[in-house]
């Protein structure tokens, strides 16, 4: 049997990186109780599919996950133990079941939409920086060689080439939405599971569209739901 | 004065807390940001206003290492059983965060409520090591609180320590205010108890620490004055106020009655131990004359089997671990291990691994680690059985050899050894006797049909407090280094591996762990110039540890020497239950390379705790309540 579910990584655990998230998930479903399916291998681990992995420091309000159980269950029981497992700052929205042949929800993400808390600017100057990068008819931005490497397993030469990502392609939307501090509202594509970080976009903002006054690493941002193929698309 | 004048705004300050919006915005530049933040499953939030006492547990070393400490869970646990009392814990930040929280404003703040430090009515220190001492006193500068006992007033939060250091912690002894010594059960709520009734007094401070130095198990070193000779030699230590003249660690004599966090704070961050543990006994009967904690927890007290497995369901089930630790400090001595093994892994709420932190070298170590799946790591500690018999680590050529070869034919092909060196009357012979040992086994498991690995790990010894070994010198930083090229010239060929520990620390170490009161003005000097988690071989500087050192005119040799047996060691204050006959005579039984059987199997070899103490030794298993000796076969 596999499960689909949407759960909350809060605010006060915006903190804890993917694995942290991964292994606090894991965690609750063992208190759970969920017959969690095992992998194969010398190291068995427990069938949990991460999709769109959160970076350190970003919530997400309607994240997903896939869960493999061994035996079947009812919904209502899966949601309600692991409901009342949930570790402090976490929340179980939904619990659905999918076919276990669907292929993996990963590369079929087309867009996360991000609110972003963006301290140290006034509304005027931060709309002015927003038009001047949609008026840019590319915007490329050069990841840190050192963050790169430790993210990806790309060949040198792979990696030298993408190192260099232009933003354009990814930013589908972007608006100030709330003032003092403003929040912006950044849609962002996914193609095959590559997209790129809300405050990559804030640093070009801050390199090339002229936004003073604010340290990108300062921004809070939340994912508000992600969207996927075939119509799916889950939040509020 | 100045800094005091700062302490005092601070605490007039005392109910601001941290804001998370403030924490929120700029914790994304510091490493690991989680380290910081708490909100753990099992932590405890009490409303500040519904309790009567605040205590801030404090471990001084990086967060993902104190959530390992099973004696700082304990004490949480403990303390927050009480309803008058709330337990908040705070980890030492590391250097981006303390240059974060300096830059901002923040104080060292507790995961719970994040409250600095000065607001709360007791600060309590967790000592595992010595070179955590740094970190102490960036603690307590950074909670807000004036770093020597003399400077802090009735406004002040009470510091105390506790943990196995604090039995020879006399460099802290002008920065903590009270060491509680031994096991903390009982005493940590007694000290709650005695600070409460002191406040409700309204009498001076010096009167808390008097009456704190009335319960068994407190070490209050201002009572103490020390005088040094010339040379430096400690010649007097004098109680004042009617402090005892020597302080008796606590022991909690039945740990059947023992409180144990069932339910133990689950770190989001991976700890270095992510398991859960279930403490199965507390004490050692081994004897192994280096071993300090071989004598700071005697005796030895077993917990009933039912009870440890009992302990282990329910631990798996408030944490979702999916491996439990049997631990203590030779788990294979347990006699039914056996049955808690199999009972833990047929009868846990969730699927879950057993792990033993701690083998014997003998073949039913072997065949458990086989069971238990993962490594296999076995400590000979000495490569000769002349060392071996010098240190009591009652192993012979034949248990070694017997425990290989039960490895290879149980299918493991790496088998990791531990070692020291520079033991009391090591030779070169003895140091290469670890190289002739790895060579054997490696052979033996070729003979056997395997392609063994043989990692062998060598650590330096130094002289520990408390020990058999405490008045033997330090064969000295370069005299380390020497034997460890010695032995990585020898340790070459395939299917061997060879580590080392870093001889800086080693050195450090050696200074620190049998150091006197005049070495605080050292730490506090490494500390005002930098120096934290000396305890990470990339963080330590060890010249700047020497310099300061030389300011204060004090020499590293003073420290590494050869103490006298008529000499007043800096911690004969501090009774651990164990005479100083008995030390001394294993010290000679020691230079006869002539061992001391194990008190489990052979009559009470005299070390004291017992009739002393009025404890005896508890073993599980059989009656359950008191031993007998010679009837525990294996």
């Amino acid at each position: 049997m596999r499960v689909r579910i949407r759960y909350e990584k809060g605010d006060e655990q915006r903190f804890l990186g993917h694995l942290e998230v991964r292994r606090a998930l894991v965690m609750a479903l063992a208190r759970a109780g969920w017959p969690v399916a095992m992998t194969k291998g010398y190291t068995p681990r427990p069938k949990v599919e991460m999709v769109a992995p959160l970076p350190v420091g970003t919530a997400g309000l309607n994240e997903v996950a896939d869960v493999y159980l061994s035996e079947s269950r009812s919904l209502e029981d899966l949601g309600r133990s692991l409901g009342e497992a949930m570790p402090p700052g976490f929340k179980l929205k939904e619990v659905w079941r999918i076919s276990p042949d669907e292929s993996t929800l990963e590369t079929r993400i087309t867009a996360s939409t991000y609110r972003v808390l963006v301290y140290g600017a006034e509304d005027a100057p931060l709309k002015r920086a927003l038009e001047c990068f949609l008026g840019k008819d590319e915007a490329k931005f050069h990841r840190e060689a050192r963050e790169q490497a430790r993210e990806t397993r790309e060949s040198h030469d792979t990696r030298e080439k993408n190192r260099q990502i232009d933003l354009k392609l990814f930013v589908r939307r972007i608006e100030v939405v709330t003032s003092a501090p403003p929040a912006l509202r950044i849609v962002l594509r996914h193609f095959e599971g590559r997209t790129v970080r809300p405050a990559w976009v804030l640093e070009f903002l801050v390199k090339h569209c002229g936004l003073e006054g604010v340290d990108p690493r300062e921004s809070v941002v939340d994912r508000e739901w992600l969207d996927w193929g075939d119509g799916g698309s889950h939040g509020s | 004065m100045k800094r005091k004048a700062s302490v005092r705004q601070l605490r007039e300050h005392d109910e601001e807390i941290v804001s998370w919006k403030e924490l929120r915005r700029h914790l994304n530049k510091v490493t690991k940001p989680a380290r910081y933040t708490g909100g753990e499953l099992n932590a405890v939030r009490k409303d500040p206003s519904s309790v009567s006492v605040r205590f801030a547990l404090v471990f001084p070393d990086v967060y993902e290492v104190g959530m390992s400490h099973l004696g700082s869970q304990i004490i949480y646990h403990v303390l927050n059983s009480r309803d008058d009392t709330a337990c908040e814990r705070a980890y030492s930040p590391w250097p981006d965060m303390e240059e974060l929280s300096r830059a901002r404003g923040w104080p060292l703040f507790t995961l719970e409520s994040r409250s600095p430090l000065n607001s709360f009515d007791i600060i309590g220190f967790s000592l595992a090591y010595e070179l955590t001492y740094t970190n102490v006193l960036a603690a307590l500068d950074l909670g807000g609180l004036p770093l020597f006992s003399t400077e802090r007033d009735e406004r002040d939060p009470l510091v105390i320590a506790g943990g196995p250091v604090s039995m020879a912690a006399e460099p802290l002894a002008e920065f903590i205010d009270a060491f509680a010594l031994g096991d903390g059960e009982d005493l940590a709520g007694e000290i709650v108890d005695c600070y409460k009734k002191w406040r409700a007094s309204r009498r001076p401070r010096l009167e808390l620490l008097e009456s704190l130095a009335g319960i068994e198990g407190v070490y209050v070193p201002s009572l103490y004055d020390v005088k040094h000779s010339d040379e430096g030699l400690l010649v007097e230590v004098r109680p004042k106020a009617g402090a005892p003249g020597r302080v008796r660690r606590r022991i909690f004599s039945d740990l059947e009655k023992a409180p144990y966090p069932e339910r133990p704070v689950v770190p989001f961050l991976e700890p270095v131990h992510d398991r859960a543990m279930v403490e199965i006994f507390r004490g050692c009967t081994r004897g192994c004359r280096f071993c300090q904690a071989g004598t700071l927890y005697r005796p030895v007290r077993e917990r009933k089997p039912e009870t440890v497995s009992r302990i282990a369901r329910k631990i798996l089930a408030a944490s979702g671990y999916d491996e439990v630790s049997l631990v203590s400090l030779s788990s294979a001595d347990y006699l039914p291990i056996r049955e808690v093994i199999e009972d833990v892994l047929t009868r846990s709420p969730c699927p879950a691994r057993v792990s033993l932190p701690s083998l014997r070298v003998d073949s039913f170590s072997v065949e458990l680690s086989k069971l238990l799946g993962g490594g296999l790591t076995l400590a000979p500690e000495a490569g000769s059985q002349r060392m071996r018999d010098v240190i009591n680590k009652n192993v012979t050529e034949e248990d070694v050899m017997d425990a290989a070869k039960a490895a290879f034919s149980w299918g493991f092909t790496r088998i990791k050894l531990y070692f020291m060196i520079g033991l009391p009357g090591e030779t070169d012979q003895d140091v290469l006797a670890i190289a002739d040992l790895a060579y054997r086994i490696r052979q033996l498991g070729r003979d056997m049909g395997t392609k063994p690995t043989i990692a062998v790990s060598v650590s330096g010894f130094v002289p520990k407090s408390h020990t058999a070994f405490q008045w033997e010198p330090f064969v000295g930083r370069d005299e380390i280094e020497r034997r460890q090229s010695l032995l990585a010239k020898h340790l070459r060929g395939p299917g061997l591996e060879f580590r080392y520990h870093d001889s800086r620390q080693t050195y450090l170490e050696a200074i620190l762990s049998r150091g006197d009161r005049r070495l605080g003005r050292v730490v506090y000097h490494a500390y005002r110039r930098g120096a934290r988690f000396d305890s990470w071989p990339d963080m330590l500087d060890l010249d700047l540890w020497l310099s300061c050192m030389k300011e204060a005119s004090l020499e590293p040799g003073f420290y590494t020497r050869e103490r006298g047996q008529d000499e007043i060691l800096p911690w004969d204050h501090l009774d651990p239950g164990v005479t100083k006959g008995f030390l001394l005579l294993e010290r000679a039984r020691a230079r006869r390379a002539e061992k001391t059987p194990d008190c489990r199997e052979a009559p009470c070899p005299g070390c004291g705790v017992c009739p002393r103490f009025g404890v005896a030794p508890v073993l599980a298993g059989r009656d359950g309540t008191s031993k007998g000796a010679g009837d525990r076969a294996r």
